[in-house]
């Protein structure tokens, strides 16, 4: 009975554990979204090969999230993260690209506000519970 | 069928009590803060963009995205507490665990 009961709660984990790649995968892409942000001061069509870079690393790191079991908050925190219709990463890359270019005050505004976008995926993952394993 | 003497089932009632208690309590704490610092800042962040829109700093359309990004941001903030509060349950969870093979142990080695 205290077996079936041990079992039973062993099975009952709402959320995933806490996973280093994903963790180094959200601070690496962050890092690496604030610098592509800092060129949009300049046209849109010089930076082609800058945002296609990151738009490739932007989806590997979507969907190694949207790979992982009971993780359906981080990944909706990606989605509104990257949705082009909403207002923080996705609509800021949309915006340069339909503007051209973006006003310096306005850029260093917004990298404000999705460096906090992205230290809310970081805090999650972090507050999730470490395995044994790591 | 074996059953569990009184004895075993109050004591895991109690330090289940006492875990719920250290763990649960201070994770709602923590999101209340959390929830505090968030609209303070969003307060002083409108503040801010105002005062750029108005010394032609930024547009109107990039002062209505950035209040808009609030909004997004928040929705992000409330999936981040949700899922803290899951990871919260789960450890409670473990430490039940924890404390039922404890407390059964003890009861065999009396």
């Amino acid at each position: 009975m205290l077996l079936s009961l041990v079992l039973w709660l062993t099975a009952c984990s709402t959320i995933s554990t806490y996973d280093q790649t994903a963790y180094l995968q959200a601070v690496n892409t962050k890092v690496d979204a604030l610098t592509l942000m800092s060129k949009a001061t300049d046209s849109y069509g010089n930076h082609l090969s800058d945002v296609a870079a990151f738009q490739n690393e932007l989806d590997k790191a979507y969907e190694y999230e949207r790979g992982r079991p009971l993780n359906k908050d981080t990944v909706g925190q990606w989605d509104i993260l990257r949705d082009p219709n909403r207002d923080l990463l996705g609509g800021f890359l949309k915006e340069w690209r339909e503007s051209g270019k973006l006003l310096p005050v306005y850029v260093e505004r917004k990298k404000t506000q999705i460096g906090e976008a992205f230290d809310k995926i970081i805090q999650l993952e972090s507050g999730k519970i470490k395995s044994a394993s790591g | 069928m074996a059953i569990l003497s009184d004895d075993i089932k109050n004591q895991i009632i109690e330090q289940a009590e006492t875990l719920a208690r250290t763990l649960l309590g201070r994770f709602v704490n923590q999101a209340l803060q959390d929830g505090n610092a968030f609209l303070k800042q969003t307060e002083n962040d409108i503040a801010t963009w105002l005062q750029d829109l108005k010394q032609g700093d930024i547009t109107q359309k990039n002062f209505d995205s950035l209040v808009r990004g609030e909004k997004d941001l928040a929705q992000m903030e409330a999936l981040k507490q949700a899922g803290l509060g899951q990871a919260a349950i789960d450890t409670f969870v473990n430490g039940f665990i924890q404390i039922v093979i404890n407390v059964a142990i003890a009861a065999i080695h009396v």
